[in-house]
């Protein structure tokens, strides 16, 4: 990457990155903080990242994130689907995963009791 | 339901902290390149327009300190970011910068910017080597897309950030030890004046300011200090951070418009009390701040209305506290906190506190009379007034706090040589109930002391010379045919 030289060079590349977004794709963010690792979010997040390939889906993106702020419910795994709101999901252990890839993932239902009741409001 | 607006934590949970690209796509760096199109005086005017008010726990206003730095005589400045988060139970500044590091980086840039500093300082304690190393690979990416470095934008403004590590001494956050203790000497602090903004590290000028100080400072140049006045109240703007903790439901972070109600945080954001318990104080503040009880709950929280409740805003730890909790021993915890992290420069705050400790001791103990009350009140105040920092100066705030709100506590403790809460070891005795008693045996295999006794399937008894009050029976009951008088 060069170095950006002018306020307008950034300007582009803001431009570009989000262009360049595919709106298509489903984002599942697993946050991992400390307090999310400590309950085991990168077991989680690696667990995910292997149904996925198992069930053979595309078109997922798995990040991880920092702590969303549901430390009492992590690890949390929040899956944005496009035209959708968010759906956050809590106490997702490495072993809720497959439920979780199944039913929401794969047969497109909301895997009720992983809910967390509010899910993350944006301010801006 | 009160609504969370999230300002400072607009990415955390959002991106990949380890990716700039994904927060340049949330706009990000535009704060910085808006400004450097500006005078610095403009910038500084934002933020003072913004009233904005420094996040660390005092709410000085941070435009104000901007602009004595600004004005500070000097071709060399810095600008440190206070990342040493000592209060317990506090974890906002850490999941900032977990959470959105490039936040943090930004607002220091555009300080650095608006003051005329060429280098800026984390000063982040050894204990948050995740937000560590998240700092680290966002310098670097930002410095690899010209965000950080030399002539950033292509502009004639060149703005560098180190990482220092601190021990994790509680004293170390405040403003004249931490900068002892980046340049290599103890963590003591000194007198003010002067000044960090005057005189600061290395005796230069030095813009002191927290982590969620600075993760305010991008949306308010991008979006104008008009829009940031929309949320909180006139004297406090913008929204807090809240760690919320201890006996809630639903613990974690939340960032609420200042003057939201402590009911509102508690008991609709956190859910209540945790096994429906009766709610009985809130701490806010850390050691600097105090106990809130049930009938202030309705207050809107800003940095004026926590203080007149002898409580502080302090960096945002929100500890709430169930009926279970005798607040003569949440002040002895506090205090033994203090004690502990004292530097031991002042005798006041070296010796006082040790005494307050010994009082709260007394007390708990049922060692102590009813003139002991007086003499601790009088003594807290002469260490609040007699202390050289600002540890010092708020220490005795937890014991006078309990004391205005829960006076007859102290007292049941003296004269009735009571703890309601049934906490303070010597005065409560454990006793089985035999009407409830199986004589399951359980309780008398966990006794450590052997002071459980009886036959199988009939009601046993304690013998309270044996006991050391352990709880150990207590928590083993299945009948709760156990009670703590
Ligand atoms: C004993 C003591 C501990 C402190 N600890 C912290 C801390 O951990 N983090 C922090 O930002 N400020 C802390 N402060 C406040 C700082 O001294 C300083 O006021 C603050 O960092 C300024 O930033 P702000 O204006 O952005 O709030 C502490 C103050 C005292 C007296
Ligand atoms: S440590 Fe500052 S007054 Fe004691």
């Amino acid at each position: 990457m060069p170095k950006l030289k002018s306020l307008e060079q950034l300007e582009s590349l803001i431009n570009e990155l989000k262009e360049k977004e595919n709106k298509n794709k489903i984002v599942l963010k697993v946050a991992l903080g400390t307090c999310g690792i400590s309950a085991g979010s990168d077991e989680t997040y690696e667990e995910l990242l292997k149904k996925i390939e198992e069930e053979n889906l595309e078109n997922i993106e798995v990040i991880k994130t920092g702590c969303l702020g549901y430390c009492y419910a992590e690890p949390t795994v929040e899956v944005n689907e496009p035209g959708k709101e968010p759906v956050l999901y809590g106490n997702v252990t490495k072993a809720k995963v497959k439920d979780l890839v199944k039913t929401h993932l794969v047969e497109g239902k909301i895997a009720e009791e992983l809910i967390i009741e509010e899910t993350h409001k944006k301010a801006i | 339901m009160p609504e969370q607006v999230r300002i400072v934590l607009r990415n955390a949970g959002n991106i990949d902290p380890e990716n700039i690209e994904d927060y340049l796509k949330n706009n990000g760096y535009l704060a910085l390149a808006k400004a450097l199109k500006l005078k610095r005086e403009e910038v500084v005017q934002t933020v003072l327009d913004s009233n904005l008010r420094g996040r660390g726990g005092g709410g000085f206003p941070t435009g104000l300190k901007w602009k004595f730095a600004m004005q500070a005589k000097g071709d060399e400045k810095y600008v440190v970011c206070n990342a040493d988060e000592g209060d317990p139970g506090a974890f906002m500044d850490r999941s900032v910068l977990e959470g959105d590091p490039h936040s943090v980086l930004e607002g220091m840039a555009i300080a650095g910017y608006a003051i005329g500093a060429q280098k800026g300082i984390i000063y982040i304690r050894a204990e948050y080597p995740l937000a560590v190393e998240r700092l680290k690979v966002g310098i670097s990416q930002a410095k690899n897309y010209g965000l950080l470095g030399e002539n950033i934008l292509g502009s004639n403004f060149s703005f560098d950030i180190d990482i220092r590590l601190g021990a994790g001494a509680f004293v170390c956050g405040e403003e004249t030890a931490l900068i002892h203790s980046i340049e290599g000497f103890r963590g003591e602090p000194t007198n003010k004046p002067p000044f960090p903004a005057n005189s600061g590290l290395w005796k230069k000028p030095t813009l002191i300011n927290n982590v969620e100080t600075l993760a305010n400072i991008a949306p308010i140049i991008l979006n104008g200090a008009d829009w940031f006045k929309q949320y909180g109240t006139e004297n406090s703007p913008g929204t807090k951070v809240f760690a919320l903790a201890g006996d809630v439901k639903n613990v974690g972070l939340v960032e609420v418009p200042m003057g939201t109600t402590l009911r509102d945080i508690i008991f609709d954001i956190g859910g209540g009390i945790k096994g429906d318990k009766r709610f009985k104080a809130v701490q806010t503040g850390g050691p600097s701040g105090g106990c809130i009880p049930e009938e202030y709950l309705d207050t809107p929280i800003d940095y004026d209305s926590l203080q007149e409740l002898g409580s502080m805003m302090g960096s945002g730890g929100m500890i709430v506290m169930d009926e279970d909790t005798c607040m003569v021993d949440v002040a002895k915890f506090y205090l033994q906190f203090t004690v502990d992290e004292s530097c031991g420069k002042c005798t006041t705050c070296r010796v006082g506190n040790v005494r307050l400790l010994e009082m709260l001791e007394k007390i708990t103990s049922g060692n102590a009379k009813m003139e002991d009350l007086d003499y601790m009140v009088s003594l807290a105040n002469v260490v609040k007034n007699g202390s050289l920092c600002g540890l010092g100066q708020t220490a005795p705030n937890p014991i006078l706090s309990t004391y205005t709100y829960f006076e007859e506590e102290y007292k049941e403790h003296i004269l009735d040589r009571n703890c309601r809460a049934g906490i303070c070891k010597n005065l409560i005795r454990y006793e089985i109930i035999p009407d409830d008693c199986t004589g399951c045996t359980a309780c008398a295999r966990v006794c450590p002391t052997e002071a459980i006794l009886g036959e199988l399937r009939k009601p046993h008894t304690i013998e309270q010379e044996k006991c050391i009050k352990c709880g150990s029976c207590y928590s083993t009951c299945r009948f709760n045919a156990i009670k703590i008088v």
